[in-house]
């Protein structure tokens, strides 16, 4: 069984898919706030791999110096195609061989283009988050590419849609448009004080989400959701304001939505992250 | 679902108890293996060395009889050298008393005659017939002057066959 664990500032949120007759289960374990140092975080996941006697888990990376990139490339041949994407690393994604780790994945091809999802994150992080599992994990991934896969396997997957994971202190941003993500991008310094966000903040996200949208290419800014998962999805009209802000439906996105497990209700928005990770490593 | 792997192996901090297990099983098995193949290549290279060593024991015993036959040719080659010496010695004797016999046959005078001698390894005992004592005395005075005799004492034995027989002492130098 493999689990998918994500580590917030706050805590450890982790979903185990089901097997044989072990039922698909998610946790939340709470950091305490006069505590979460690495040591901490250490022992608490030591002492959850020992009472759940986890052997294979996935893990979410995200923030200091972990990029992402969506593109398209009109390269058909493998080599030419690892090129592109060598140039893309190179130029947009900062890849330094000698500091950084590179995944890239194929997605689909539309037309005469294929989408590429590339991303690269420092060693360093990469060992230092890792160190804080008592196991090697079976894969990292990162939060924007588990975010997108959650999106994915999910109904929302064949549409236009645009997801904004918004957690405490964390912001993960991604579009699909038909089923291919497009966009993915982390929002750095995010300090979300309210469960409802205020007038303050809904203006303040209102520039942040058009700014991003502009991103898109121009024949990708037609939308047909705007989804809402993290923290701030567990007031669901935050969804609906926040969609209101930039002329789309607002819904907030609970990837357990069509699966059985055990969870308490309302909490699912917070568990696309792990829920993803653990897909990752079936 | 998109395939990202960003997963960098690490060294485990600590073993398990099974891991340890399995590792010590490991490492005994391996130690083992080594063990009984060094003994049998050990076993081999000891049959080879018992081997080496049944040839060297044939060739020390072939060696130690042709040390006894080379004692043997020099204890044979000693004696021979000492026959050699031997008969060197009896040779030069033998010489030594022909020269002695010869000079006592041509040093007489005319009208003796030599009746015969007893060569020791140190004198000389001879006697002669002569018809008068003043030949015996030439006689004597030529054996001496020779330098190989040196007359101790000549003295008359009575006649014989109208001549005076002379017995003759000399001492040989």
């Amino acid at each position: 069984m493999t689990y998918g664990i994500d580590i917030s500032e706050e805590e450890i949120r982790w979903v185990r898919l089901p097997k044989g007759e072990n039922p698909a289960v998610c946790g939340r374990i709470l950091l305490e706030d006069n505590d979460r140092s690495p040591r901490r975080i250490r022992q608490v996941l030591k002492e959850f791999f020992s009472r759940e006697r986890v052997s294979r888990f996935v893990f979410p990376l995200c923030g200091q110096g972990v990029r992402a990139r969506v593109f398209a490339s009109d390269k058909v041949d493998i080599s030419e195609l690892e090129d592109n994407v060598a140039w893309e690393a190179k130029f947009m994604l900062e890849y330094n061989r000698h500091r950084d780790v590179l995944s890239f994945d194929p997605l689909r091809s539309v037309g005469s283009q294929t989408w590429i999802v590339a991303v690269a994150a420092p060693l360093e992080v990469i060992q230092r988050k890792s160190g804080l599992f008592p196991k090697n994990p079976t894969h990292i991934e990162t939060a924007l590419t588990a975010l997108a896969n959650a999106v994915l396997r999910s109904k929302w997957g064949e549409k236009d849609i645009i997801i904004l994971h918004l957690d405490r202190s964390r912001g993960f941003l991604v579009v699909v448009s038909h089923g291919n993500p497009i966009l993915i991008q982390e929002i750095p310094r995010v300090n979300l004080k309210e469960a409802r966000l205020s007038e303050e903040a809904l203006s303040l996200w209102h520039d942040e989400l058009k700014v991003r949208r502009n991103f898109l290419p121009q024949d990708k800014r037609r939308l047909d959701h705007f989804l809402l998962s993290g923290e701030a999805a567990l007031v669901p009209e935050n969804a609906r304001v926040l969609g209101e802000c930039i002329d789309l439906t607002g819904e907030v996105f609970d990837p357990f939505d069509g699966v059985q497990i055990e969870c308490k209700a309302g909490e699912g928005v917070l568990f696309p992250l792990a829920y993803a990770c653990a897909l990752r490593g079936e | 679902m998109i395939q990202i792997d960003l997963a960098v192996r690490r060294r485990p901090e600590k073993l398990t108890s099974l891991q340890f297990l399995l590792l010590f099983l490991g490492i005994l098995l391996g130690t083992s293996l080594i063990v009984g193949i060094g003994l049998i290549l050990q076993w081999n290279s000891l049959n080879n060395l018992a081997d080496e060593i049944g040839e060297l024991g044939v060739k020390r015993d072939s060696l130690e009889i042709l040390e006894a036959e080379i004692i043997r040719y020099k204890d044979l080659k000693d004696s021979h050298s000492e026959l050699m010496l031997v008969m060197e010695d009896a040779r030069k004797d033998t010489e030594r008393r022909l020269d002695i016999l010869r000079l006592l046959r041509t040093e007489l005078e005319p009208g003796m005659k030599f009746l015969s001698c007893r060569i020791e390894p140190d004198s000389v005992i001879t006697r002669c017939l002569s018809p008068s004592n003043v030949k015996v005395a030439r006689y004597l005075e030529e054996l001496s002057r020779s330098g190989l005799l040196r007359v101790i004492e000549s003295e008359p034995q009575g006649t014989r066959q109208g001549l005076i027989e002379h017995r003759v002492l000399l001492k040989i130098q």
